[in-house]
């Protein structure tokens, strides 16, 4: 008998974590979202139409690995920086671990920033990201944009955009054509849960809306615009934004406030010492030696100031509330 | 402290050598808040010397008797420095114009540490010059010379020493070029010595002298390497670290003139790689320059040549100068970056513990009589062997992997193949790759400790940086879903069966509800069968894939950190022992400046901690809870001092690598980098 790994507690495990990121993510996305995408990667009917991304799934990404990408550990590329953040990011949204592929040089301006490709329910899940331009970013626009690009693969959203990449290439077949009309009613929502996913990620409403409505632009070759052809059609800014204020009355995004005040209140008695100062509300650094001197200078021997947004609201919608006044605004059934 | 190092950054002056000199007090600001106040010293001194003074330093080096000393004489055109049958200079020997113009002292001095001289007779000069052990007295107090300190050849000497040092008159040297006579190579306990003062990283340009009898030993090809590393390289590097090299190749006229051109061709071949550019070695005969300077002989005409070139570069200050500061600055950063990696590990220590790492230190450092090349000789094996056992350790779980994998596959269904296997093997890899990593690091750590005898964060931070992205790899296999056909057929035929139970008479009913089920369970077995036989297929391949990229990284961490511990060797020297040594008592310091800050701040708190037990999860918690055993309570306590003081220390070695990119990217006047623009627009 071998001695070898036991995959069969790996297998129970992903089992596990399949379950549980399926339940973090019913915690912050949209349901209605959710429903239909669960709908189509389950589904008799929707399930066979769908799995025509996934048979040609292995033929694009053989194209896409020399024409376009290059796997994280590559030599030379400086992202332990921005795989340390990701990790920091997945780990808050309990998102599922992601391939991650960097565009190559001549590739950027051509992609966005974050794309999210992938198969159906984690057969393949990829993270493209251009990290240079990623890394040239405020750290919370970064944070931002990451964030939603995980929380796409989150939701399922990976075949939806791997079906439009499809349908502008050369492995496009009117099979795929025909599923990229048809996926309108739900390419329609699926930014609304990225969004939350992305404003969970960099902590603050206004960076988030600021982002949605003026987002960077990667400069490179084929840069003119944040989005390349082939993407998706989403829903209006004005209503991304709107979602994104009603979202940051929930519970949700006041727990993660809270989160966040009780980290830095934890700083001021140095209790904690962060080793990543990432965007998701670890405490800076600086900010942390600040509050210790503060503390302990003989002058201001007074309590310790309350944080702001150290307990969650009573009055904080539930996500039931939030869901069901964009639904209503969508006029969805 | 912290707020200065803000408030200096802050205040960014837009000149390149404004940048360099703002750069330069934070580095020295760091290495003081590091507990290095040696190194702090040494970066402010150079820094004023190259970019405030613009003084030139070029460093004579050369085995001995190859006529360093007499070399110089004859730039200078006087005899100025002992010469003699036997081996000569000993000691590191300066000469200068006495940088107090107004003073313009000449003669003989001893240098002193603080930057003071005292007048030195010239018997004792040349004594001290010779490395000789000679008690002398200054103005009334005992002055322990430079060669006065050693017991032995292999006796450490202490940094608080003083130079012999000559001033000229300007006219026999640019008041900006000052030259450095050193031991010779081969005299290796006084030619660490002299890299021990930092002389050699001080260059800004090396004269390298060799014999026309024996031209470039193999030691001589060795040390030339330290010492053109030790200045941060010559062109041909990412970035022109601004050092100069000439090559003099003496007593040429021990040489027929025939074999001349074969002596220079050796020379080129045999340092091809080594110095970048065309070599143009100055063939001179020292002795014959300073007797007869006017001598016609193209001997000491390459004398006269050799001077023109030297003394020329006093005008040249500006052009290597700010690129030598920049070298130099971030030479000193890469040694705090790695003393500051022992003192972040140490701070994870017991105050017991780091006495005791303390003492093993001073212990071996005082016992360490090893050559240089012994301990390289030593990374380099250990490295090997660790290497070596990884990749059978590697290899074996891969066999294991891929067995245990087909076993799986062999009674996976249809989701579990598709879905869940390709992520379950790679997780069992991933185990696989923290496990290694954590074996790798112990053993990386116990090959630093057999050299410093203690060791920092870099073997973990090195096996981390490398095993990060094994994780973002994704799982490599791909089992394809079953084929349209037979999905459809399926769903079809359940369609059709439902239809006609319904709609169509009973028996063609009854014939397609059990024909439908029968024909779905045996297309599915099909495609089950078929996709594993696909997965089996898939599978040896992708471990091969993940096999090869975690070797890669693996191998790629060993050798890094076998380089790494090459150049902390080499950029601490013979100041290694009181280098580490300062970073341990650094650590300790930290720990019991933060484990004071928290007593203070529990002082103040017993009001708020009655408050949180009477109102629970409102009020701030106390430091450590009253309620716990002391044992559990004291253990508590060393973790939050540890939290704290490695915060702090975070925040210093982020300025730290913060300083350093900002010397990389910084554009000194004559560059051009060919700037990309910006990556990303809004």
């Amino acid at each position: 008998m071998s001695d070898g790994p036991d995959l069969s507690h790996f297998v129970q495990h992903r089992q596990l974590d399949a379950y549980e990121q399926g339940m973090a993510r019913q915690t912050y996305a949209y349901g209605v979202d959710l429903r239909r995408s669960h709908w189509l990667a389950s589904s008799s009917l929707g399930n066979p139409l769908v799995r025509a991304v996934d048979r040609a799934w292995p033929t694009l990404a053989g194209h896409l690995m020399p024409e376009a990408f290059v796997p994280a550990n590559q030599p030379g590329q400086p992202t332990t920086e921005l795989l340390a953040e990701l990790t920091t990011l997945m780990q808050l949204l309990r998102a599922p671990l992601p391939t991650v592929r960097l565009l190559r040089p001549d590739q950027r301006g051509r992609w966005p920033l974050v794309t999210p490709l992938g198969a159906t329910r984690g057969g393949a899940l990829w993270l493209v990201l251009d990290g240079e331009g990623l890394l040239a970013l405020d750290p919370s626009v970064r944070a931002f944009l990451i964030g939603s690009g995980l929380g796409h693969l989150h939701c399922d959203h990976g075949v939806y955009f791997t079906a439009h990449l499809l349908a502008g290439r050369r492995e496009g077949n009117a099979g795929t054509r025909m599923v990229r009309s048809l996926m309108s009613p739900w390419t329609g929502v699926l930014a609304f849960s990225a969004d939350r996913a992305g404003m969970l990620c960099c902590g603050s409403l206004e960076r988030a809306v600021a982002v949605i409505e003026d987002p960077p632009v990667p400069v490179g070759v084929g840069a003119a615009e944040a989005e390349p052809s082939w993407w998706p059609r989403m829903a209006s800014t004005s209503e991304r934004v709107r979602a994104l204020h009603e979202f940051a009355r929930s519970a949700v995004f006041a727990r993660l406030l809270a989160l966040r005040a009780r980290q830095r209140e934890q700083a001021m008695v140095a209790e904690a010492g962060p080793s990543f100062a990432g965007p998701a509300g670890s405490m800076k650094l600086d900010e942390l030696e600040d509050t210790i001197v503060d503390v302990e200078a003989p002058a201001n021997d007074r309590p310790l100031e309350p944080v702001p947004n150290q307990y969650v609201p009573e009055q904080a919608w539930s996500l039931a509330r939030v869901d069901a006044r964009l639904t209503a605004r969508l006029g969805l059934l | 402290m912290p707020d200065q190092l803000a408030g200096l950054h802050d205040e960014l002056p837009l000149t390149p050598l404004g940048r360099l000199t703002d750069a330069s007090r934070r580095l020295a600001a760091l290495a003081r808040e590091l507990g290095h106040d040696e190194l702090a010293k040494t970066i402010t001194e150079d820094t004023r010397r190259r970019l405030d003074d613009g003084r030139v330093r070029v460093v004579v080096l050369g085995e001995i008797k190859h006529g360093k000393s007499s070399l110089i004489n004859a730039l200078l055109g006087a005899a100025l420095l002992p010469v003699g049958v036997t081996p000569t200079t000993g000691a590191v020997v300066a000469i200068r114009v006495d940088p107090d113009r107004q003073a313009a002292r000449t003669g003989t001095f001893m240098l002193h540490p603080d930057g003071s001289r005292d007048p030195l007779e010239r018997e004792r000069f040349d004594a001290l010059a010779r490395g000789r052990r000679v008690p002398i007295e200054l103005a009334g107090r005992p002055i322990e010379p430079a060669a006065n300190q050693g017991q032995g050849e292999n006796e450490p000497e202490s940094e608080s020493e003083g130079i012999p040092e000559l001033l000229v008159d300007s006219d026999q040297l640019p008041a900006t070029i000052e030259v450095i006579d050193t031991p010779g190579f081969n005299d290796i306990a006084k030619f660490r010595a002299a890299i021990s003062r930092s002389e050699l990283p001080r260059a800004d340009v090396l004269v390298l002298v060799l014999d026309a009898t024996q031209v470039l030993s193999r030691s001589e090809l060795a040390l030339i390497r330290d010492a053109l590393a030790a200045v941060g390289g010559l062109g041909g590097s990412i970035q022109d670290s601004g050092a100069r090299c000439e090559l003099v190749i003496n007593r040429i006229d021990l040489v027929p003139e025939d074999e001349r051109p074969r002596i220079v061709a050796h020379l080129r071949e045999q340092l091809d790689g080594v110095i970048p550019g065309d070599l143009e070695p100055f063939l001179t005969n020292a002795k014959l320059a300073l007797r007869e300077p006017s001598d016609p002989s193209p001997a000491v005409q390459a004398v006269a040549a050799l001077r023109a070139k030297l003394f020329g570069l006093a005008g040249e200050g500006k052009q290597i100068l700010p690129a030598r500061a920049r070298s130099a600055m971030l030479r000193s950063a890469r040694l705090l970056g790695y003393n500051a990696a022992i003192q972040a590990r140490a701070l994870h220590l017991e105050r017991e513990t780091i006495a005791e790492e303390i003492s093993a230190v001073e212990h071996s450092m005082a016992d360490q009589t090893r050559d240089l090349e012994l301990v390289r000789k030593q990374i380099l094996d250990s490295s090997a062997q660790i290497r070596t056992a990884s990749e059978q350790r590697q290899a074996a779980f891969r066999r294991e992997l891929e067995e245990a994998a087909k076993l799986q596959i062999s009674k996976a269904d249809l989701h579990n193949l598709t879905q869940v296997m390709p992520g379950a093997i790679q997780d069992a890899f991933l185990e696989f790759v923290h496990g290694e990593s954590e074996r790798l690091r112990g053993e990386l750590d116990e090959l630093t400790r057999e050299v410093f005898a203690t060791h920092g964060e870099l073997a973990r931070r090195r096996l981390y940086a490398a095993t990060l992205p094994l994780g973002f790899r994704g799982p490599g296999l791909y089992v394809e879903p079953p084929a349209i056909f037979i999905e459809v057929g399926m769903l079809a035929l359940g369609l059709v069966g439902t239809i006609l139970w319904y709609f169509g008479n009973a028996m063609t009913g009854m014939i397609m509800t059990i024909a439908s089920p029968i024909t779905t369970v045996i297309l599915r077995e099909k495609t089950v069968r078929d996709a594993r036989v696909q997965a089996v297929r898939v599978l040896p391949d992708a471990l091969d894939a993940a096999a090869a990229q975690l070797g890669g990284a693996v191998g790629q961490a060993i050798a890094t950190h076998g380089q790494g511990l090459d150049e902390h060797l080499m950029l601490a020297d013979r100041a290694l022992g009181d280098q580490l040594v300062a970073s341990l008592l650094g650590a300790a310091r930290r720990l019991d400046v933060h484990e004071a800050k928290l007593e203070a701040i529990a002082a103040r708190r017993p009001p708020v901690i009655e408050a949180a037990s009477n109102t629970g999860e409102g009020a701030t918690p106390p430091l450590v809870s009253p309620e716990l055993p002391a044992e559990v309570a004291t253990r508590r306590l060393h973790e939050r001092v540890a939290a704290a003081a490695q915060a702090e220390l975070g925040r210093l070695e982020q300025q730290h690598g913060e300083l350093i990119t900002e010397l990389e990217a910084l554009e000194l006047a004559g560059e051009d980098r060919g700037t990309d623009g910006p990556a990303v627009l809004h």
